[in-house]
């Protein structure tokens, strides 16, 4: 017998949705996004419950995606540590202290490594008529452009299709009509 | 509020500068024009859509079925939850069907609306925890192990998360304070059989 489809499908990516301070934090949850039939759900897992945000494929207006230095600084810091506890273990003629200080060092350096290869960060919103709400899985600016690839087929479907150059257009008269209209009007 | 101008357009996300069309280019890093952040704005045709509203009408003729709720208001649906007569403005459409507030209300609590659930609880997860954390002490998993067979029966036929986890979790959960019990069973009786010899 074969198995049901799954109603959700896993999308890229893994963020943490933090409430507060970033050192004293309110509440921490890890945050990941799934693709339903019609909609994009949002779920925040705090301990031992989720809550879930649906974000229907109709009502999608935006994806914007503003890079960050967040993985920059990391690895300017993390690079400096990993240098400095190399250059000190190489100072030091004892054997058990020379390799724990490599250790350090290794680590600080596999880390710097690891951000390097996820590539810079990004913090992204998605926007309707009512809200716009960040989705902490894609803070990653590769992660954001597979996601966003992913859904926007679904989007044009859903809304259907109007090339970008159209788009833009009609968005520009709408703008144009909008921020003259009145003044127009009371001429 | 916002104004039907500012909802069709984009904000920046850093410093809420309104960003105006010539400004979007999906897939290519664009700075905003206030803050320098870097922006890869994208928009989808529902932006060009303005919120609209429908509002009910009133009844002209006498002897027109009414709302239940609004009686002055003209009927233009029936909630196929209560069979309830329903004005534009209580007529709720949630997956195809046409539902009265009260409905939508009494479903939501009775999580007869899955679409409407917003938040679950991670029985399976707790469970699992139950039976590993105590584990760490040792003498702490008399309390732990009957707790967490507890939360497995009791809980086992509730819904995980709504992504489609399988039931594994409650099944770990169950072995493992089935182990932890029969443990201490065997330790209880090696004590009381020593005690007597």
């Amino acid at each position: 017998m074969s198995k049901a489809p799954k109603e959700y499908q896993r999308l890229p990516g893994r963020g943490m949705r933090v409430e507060g301070n970033r050192m004293f934090a309110v509440s921490r949850s890890v945050c990941s996004l799934w693709l339903g039939g019609d909609h994009l759900l949002l779920v925040d897992r705090t301990g031992y419950t989720e809550t879930y945000k649906r974000f229907y494929f109709r009502d999608i207006q935006a994806v914007i995606v503003r890079k960050t230095n967040k993985a920059a600084a990391g690895n300017y810091v993390m690079g400096l540590l990993a240098l400095l506890f190399a250059a000190w273990a190489l100072n030091v003629v004892n054997l058990p202290g020379r390799m724990t200080l490599w250790i350090i060092a290794g680590f600080f350096g596999f880390f710097t490594l690891l951000n390097l290869s996820r590539g810079p960060t990004c913090v992204t919103h998605i926007k309707t008529a009512v809200q716009t709400e960040q989705l902490p899985p894609w803070n990653r600016l590769r992660t954001a452009r597979k996601g966003k690839q992913r859904i926007r087929t679904l989007l044009l479907q859903a809304q259907g299709e109007v090339s970008a150059e159209e788009l833009k257009m009609r968005l520009d008269d709408l703008v144009r009509h909008q921020t003259q209209g009145p003044a127009t009007d009371a001429t | 509020m916002t104004t039907a101008f500012e909802s069709s357009l984009v904000k920046c996300s850093k410093c809420q500068a309104l960003l105006f069309p010539d400004l979007y280019h999906p897939g290519e890093l664009t700075p905003c024009p206030s803050c320098q952040s870097l922006l890869d704005i994208e928009v989808f045709p529902a932006i060009l859509v303005a919120p609209t509203a429908s509002l009910p009408e009133a009844i002209l003729v006498e002897g027109e079925s009414s709302c239940f709720y609004h009686p002055g208001k003209k009927a233009s649906m029936v909630c196929q939850g209560c069979g309830r007569f329903l004005c534009a403005l209580c007529d709720l459409e949630l997956n195809g069907r046409h539902i009265c507030p009260v409905c939508l209300e009494s479903g939501q609590k009775k999580a007869k609306f899955k679409d409407l659930e917003n938040t679950r609880m991670l029985w399976d997860r707790l469970a699992v925890a139950v039976a590993v954390l105590p584990l760490i002490f040792i003498w702490t998993t008399i309390i732990g192990a009957p707790v967490a067979l507890y939360l497995v029966i009791r809980y086992r036929k509730m819904p995980c998360s709504i992504t489609g986890k399988s039931n594994l979790d409650f099944i770990v959960a169950a072995v493992l304070a089935v182990l932890q019990i029969a443990a201490w069973v065997l330790v209880l009786l090696f004590f009381l059989t020593r005690k007597h010899r």
